[in-house]
């Protein structure tokens, strides 16, 4: 648990302070919803107003991206790297077997 | 007390076998060298002994454990540092360490160990700030921090400068006499021969020779070399006929190599031919047998070919 805690606050540390990440994950999808929600201003989509429909999207936008994009891009790079066989060199796994 | 036994280890990729029936045994409070080229077998062997992979045949024990089958409860006890890592770049140096901290069950105040290693002013610096080095020494206290009785670690200080070179062999040093065990893999010979109680010289998945760096010297009746120049030219036959003396190369401008099986006799004969014939003596510089030499003889080939 204490591991697991540690490494969740750690992956969070490691995504704020990626620029690129942050960018793409947070940044853009505001900057996407303002600038369609601009142009659109009043709008309907299927009886819904336009504004729901965009910020609905753009929710899950960030949450596809960080969830899987970024889980799948972060994984491989950290594979690459090694950083993943060094904490293979530690017991941290044998807390997974039963995390909570 | 043994804290590895290894007894006729195989590992085969394919047709390759990186390790061919090695067996040895480390005892407590003993650094252990592996001293070997690249593509010898120490990487294979050293993460067979740390769980990372399986052997094909042989027995294999670590600090009285299976590597395999109790993997997590050797690596609460064990010290791993692997040939290369990567750090998170984004992370700062005591972020890092208190991370690995809550990999154990246990482990040590990272400032303490930043201390030990001289980077107690880095512990608020990003991985990516650090110098090569410094980022070695980081990876070297990684190893430290759940206080393991035994480290493996291969290829410690390649690449490194001197001064965390000298880090990590002033911790390795001081390990040993606190009874903690190291095993090592190195092709630095001078790192073998400054550091290890006993060293396993292996080639092609085979061990050739194992013992204390002296009496591998000893044994190999390995000659001295004597250099020294001179001014003008001298016979080399008169050289050549002083007792132990083996053989005489010339290399021009004075400069005299000796080869001989015992050092002092040929010295003094030396210099007794200088007062006799007038000559004197410069630049003299001798060389007992070293690791290298030990190791030539063995292979047929330099470590570093």
């Amino acid at each position: 648990m204490k591991a697991f805690r540690h490494q969740v606050g750690t992956e969070l540390t490691l995504f704020i302070r990626d620029r690129a990440v942050v960018t793409f994950v947070i940044v853009f999808p505001i900057l996407t919803v303002l600038f369609f929600g601009y142009l659109n201003q009043g709008g309907q989509v299927e009886g819904i107003s336009y504004s729901s429909f965009l910020i609905a999207g753009g929710i899950g936008m960030v949450i596809s991206s960080a969830a899987f994009e970024n889980v799948g891009v972060a994984l491989a790079q950290q594979r690459e790297e090694g950083i993943l066989k060094r904490i293979g060199a530690t017991p941290v796994m044998a807390e997974n077997r039963h995390p909570f | 007390m043994t804290v590895i036994h290894v007894q006729n280890l195989q590992k085969y990729y394919g047709e390759v076998k990186a390790v061919d029936g090695i067996s040895f045994q480390v005892h407590q409070g003993e650094v252990f060298g592996f001293l070997g080229p690249n593509g010898a077998g120490k990487t294979t062997t050293i993460e067979i002994l740390e769980g990372f992979h399986r052997q094909d045949r042989g027995e294999v024990k670590v600090l009285g454990l299976d590597p395999q089958a109790d993997r997590y409860e050797l690596q609460e006890r064990i010290g791993i540092m692997l040939q290369e890592t990567e750090l998170y770049q984004d992370l700062r140096v005591g972020e890092l360490l208190r991370l690995f901290a809550s990999y154990y069950r246990s482990a040590v105040d990272p400032k303490i160990l930043l201390e030990m290693i001289g980077l107690e002013a880095k512990e608020r610096a990003f991985i990516r700030e650090l110098s090569g080095g410094q980022r070695q020494r980081v990876v070297f206290i990684l190893t430290l921090i759940n206080d393991p009785d035994l480290l493996f670690l291969d290829e410690p200080t390649a690449g490194l400068d001197p001064q965390s070179r000298r880090a990590i062999w002033n911790w390795i040093n001081r390990g040993r006499q606190e009874g903690k065990s190291v095993f090592l893999t190195t092709h630095y010979i001078e790192e073998a021969e400054r550091l290890c109680d006993r060293v396993a010289i292996i080639d092609h998945g085979h061990i050739i020779a194992l013992d204390t760096p002296k009496r591998l010297k000893a044994n190999a009746h390995v000659e001295n070399r004597i250099e020294f120049t001179t001014e003008g030219s001298l016979n080399t036959d008169k050289l050549q006929s002083m007792p132990f003396i083996t053989s005489v190369v010339e290399h021009g401008r004075g400069a005299y190599t000796l080869f001989a099986q015992e050092a002092e006799p040929a010295l003094k004969s030396l210099i007794a031919l200088s007062e006799e014939n007038g000559f004197r003596i410069r630049g003299l510089h001798v060389e007992g047998a070293s690791l290298e030499d030990v190791f030539i003889q063995l292979t047929g080939r330099r470590i570093r070919a």
